[in-house]
């Protein structure tokens, strides 16, 4: 369970999130919803562990972030452009990654880069991926853990009708093995069809909640 | 004893780290090449090849305390200085474009901030510890290659080319003010480099470290431990000169603060 | 009259008036300019004002001759740590103003967004322009200022070559014009110290093209300038170091034609490597 509590979020004198209250419970689907800057990666990013809220607190399976916990025990995430070493081929990068906690191997790695319609053998370096390669590659990222708690930022751009399906087929999986997934997205017809609970943002500020 | 993921972070740093950086220790082993041709060339009015000992005290010998005085020029010593500057290149961007560039999955894979900062300290640590380490390689085969590999430093050798007489220093006290103040000095800078390369920017650290260092040098004062890897400047070098045992306190002290000073900031520091 | 070219020249123009202003009205080169006082303003204290103090020594009969501005200021002061690590950093103080802005425009796809509007050679050129005029700016102004506040506090005394209180003798470059027109000597030194300047800049904006993270290409030129002073430093060549022969005090006597020569050689693999650079059709990351 993820509760987000009064949580309010200043940058450079500018309120970026503002009083944001969301319990979310675990195996459903959380869509974010809004205009360009209105507070959807701030959010996720406070969900992360990534920034310091100036009130209120993310608590998360009971612990609170910057207090009992830096991080979230088990996540994933899509943050804006995936970002990897630019040398390094799409698996090795993804190899690195895991040894960090030893928890799955090489194979299973190969099994995801599948999944996301990539090729585990290929030696191409990053930074010749196309977008859509790219974009594979940080979902396979996200989810190749299979961590309790999957944020994904915009997750559908630059991937083509096959890339959405096979996004879509990842969510529904994650879904029954019980992680909190949340997603942002512009696009109110995708993210209508995926989620089970959207939050419309306005000005760093959740204006509107459908089921 | 360690948890997979303490292990994992550290592991990640120490390789991709250094394999990153390799180029800049290959680059900095120039010093070291650059003693090895000059200690060769002086050699020639001596009967003896040098000592391991002789190397390594030309690199460090530094200057003597600087008196200013008009119409005297002020010189940093050149070989010093080098490998004072690869060092601060080798530490210099690492971490902070790590952290820019795909840090977000690694430290939330770390999940925990201390973890991340202390591995990356660790990797200084180790950074700072390979590259003395591919310098002593390089002054071993160079003695080797010489015909001869000897721990015992020659008296009219260091007199005469160093200022330093070796005939008052025990072995045990050579090995520790040629390699280990030296080796400990420029982790305390490198630690210290790393924390500002956080809270300014890399290269902003980088202009203050070599300020620093150049201030160092030129006041012999304890606030300014940037040349506290000088041989000539320590007591066995000259009366009154800095105690092996002060300036390990003040190393002591300056890398505690400086890891912790840079945890505390990284504590709050937003990733975004 | 070719109307095709007179809209070059314009866009040309433009580029340059808009490139320059990003170089000059910039945050950085502020902070390179603020680097650059702090050491020169340093030397105020430490050594300009005690100075002062000792301006009447001369009518006192405690000096041999009065303390006079051509041996007080930053670059006559060989002593003082300051000019030493002002032309130790000197090649990063240039580059910080505005030589990793080609790198960063391309990583964020910027310069897709110009090079649409512009052509490569037209967007290289005031690049470089606005690069060369910020790092020379950058080096030399904290330099013009300290000078100006020495001026200000100490007098003008001609230089006196038998006092050997000034840095410069009879085999150092323009020794004659330093003790007859000392202002014209320091004009002329200023004029070395800003094309230098202005040439490790563009170098470094050079190097940007070749490196995969900005803050690398913000220091080859440094390590380049550092490499050359400790491999001369250790031959009889060690005159043609530049960070001996750009200090006005001219520690090892600098020879006008080599810094000539070697300033045109610089310029010449900048240019070649930036029509390199221009020919290039492909914008790849």
């Amino acid at each position: 369970m993820i509760i987000l509590k009064n949580l309010d979020k200043e940058l450079n004198g500018n309120a970026v999130l503002t009083d944001i209250n969301l319990e979310l419970s675990k195996g459903k689907v959380y869509g974010l919803q809004g205009k360009n800057g209105s507070g959807k990666t701030m959010l996720m990013r406070a969900v992360c562990g990534l920034i310091k809220p100036t009130g209120g607190y993310v608590e998360i399976d009971g612990e609170r972030l910057g207090k009992e916990s830096a991080f979230p025990e088990s996540v994933g995430c899509l943050i804006e452009n995936p970002a990897f070493v630019p040398y390094y081929s799409g698996l090795k990068n993804l190899q690195i990654l895991a040894d960090i906690k030893g928890r799955i191997d090489k194979k299973d790695i190969c099994l995801m880069m599948e999944r996301v319609g990539l090729d585990p053998g290929e030696k191409k370096p990053f930074r010749k991926y196309s977008l859509g390669m790219k974009q594979r590659l940080g979902i396979a990222c996200a989810f190749m853990e299979a961590p309790d708690i999957i944020l994904l930022d915009e997750p559908f751009n630059a991937l083509d009708t096959e890339g959405v399906e096979m996004l879509k087929n990842l969510l529904g999986e994650a879904k029954e093995k019980e992680a909190t997934i949340i997603v942002a997205c512009h696009d109110k017809e995708e993210l209508e069809l995926i989620a089970d609970e959207i939050f419309v943002m306005e000005n760093g500020k959740i204006m509107e909640h459908k089921s | 004893m360690w948890s997979s993921t303490r292990r994992g972070i550290i592991k990640y740093d120490l390789c991709q780290g250094l394999r990153a950086n390799m180029w800049k220790f290959l680059a900095g082993a120039v010093p070291f090449f650059g003693v090895v041709m000059i200690v060769q060339e002086r050699s020639v009015l001596f009967s003896t090849e040098p000592s391991f000992f002789e190397y390594f005290i030309y690199l460090f010998k530094g200057i003597r305390n600087y008196t200013p005085v008009p119409g005297q020029q002020f010189e940093v010593p050149i070989l010093w200085m080098i490998v004072q500057v690869s060092m601060a290149l080798i530490v210099y961007d690492y971490p902070v474009v790590n952290l820019e560039k795909y840090g977000i999955q690694t430290i939330i894979r770390a999940k925990s901030r201390a973890l991340w900062w202390f591995s990356k300290c660790i990797w200084v640590a180790a950074s700072v510890a390979l590259y003395y380490a591919v310098g002593i390689l390089i002054i071993l085969g160079a003695c080797m290659l010489m015909g001869k590999i000897s721990f015992i430093a020659d008296q009219e050798w260091n007199m005469v080319m160093n200022e330093l007489d070796v005939s008052l220093i025990a072995n045990k006290q050579l090995w520790l003010i040629c390699i280990c103040i030296p080796l400990m000095s420029s982790i305390a800078l490198s630690l210290l480099q790393l924390t500002g390369s956080f809270v300014l920017s890399p290269v902003y650290s980088f202009l203050l470290l070599l300020s620093y260092i150049v201030i160092s040098v030129y006041y012999n004062h304890s606030c300014f431990m940037g040349a506290n890897s000088m041989i000539l400047r320590n007591e066995f070098a000259m009366a009154g000169g800095n105690t092996l045992s002060g300036i390990v306190i003040t190393n002591i002290i300056v890398m505690c603060a400086a890891v912790f000073g840079g945890y505390i900031y990284f504590r709050r520091h937003d990733i975004y | 009259m070719n109307l095709k070219l007179l809209k070059l020249d314009n866009k040309m123009n433009q580029m340059i008036r808009i490139e320059l202003k990003r170089a000059f009205c910039n945050v950085r080169f502020l902070y390179s300019i603020l680097v650059g006082l702090l050491i020169a303003g340093s030397q105020i204290f430490t050594w300009v004002i005690p100075a002062m103090e000792k301006a009447d020594y001369y009518l006192l009969g405690k000096g041999e001759y009065p303390v006079s501005v051509f041996n007080t200021w930053i670059g006559a002061s060989g002593h003082t740590y300051q000019l030493t690590l002002y032309f130790i950093i000197l090649p990063v103080i240039s580059c910080l103003p505005f030589s990793d802005s080609c790198f960063i425009e391309r990583e964020s796809g910027y310069q897709a967004h110009i090079l649409t509007r512009v052509n490569r050679n037209a967007y290289l050129f005031s690049k470089s322009i606005a690069v060369y005029l910020s790092g020379g700016c950058a080096v030399v102004l904290p330099l013009v200022v300290n000078l100006y506040v020495t001026m200000m506090a100490i007098p003008s005394v001609l230089p006196e070559a038998s006092s050997r209180t000034f840095p410069i003798f009879e085999h150092s470059m323009w020794s004659g014009i330093f003790y007859t027109h000392p202002y014209v000597y320091l004009g002329g030194y200023f004029v070395i110290i800003f094309s230098y300047a202005g040439l490790f800049s563009l170098f470094g904006m050079i190097s940007s093209f070749y490196v995969r993270n900005r803050f690398v290409s913000l220091v080859i030129p440094f390590i380049v300038y550092t490499l050359v002073n400790f491999v001369l430093g250790y031959t009889e060549y060690y005159k043609y170091s530049p960070e001996l022969f750009l200090r006005p005090d001219q520690p090892a006597g600098a020879v006008f034609s080599s810094i000539v020569m070697f300033y045109i050689f610089g310029l010449l693999i900048c240019m070649i490597l930036l029509v390199r650079e221009g020919k290039k059709y492909d914008l790849y990351v």
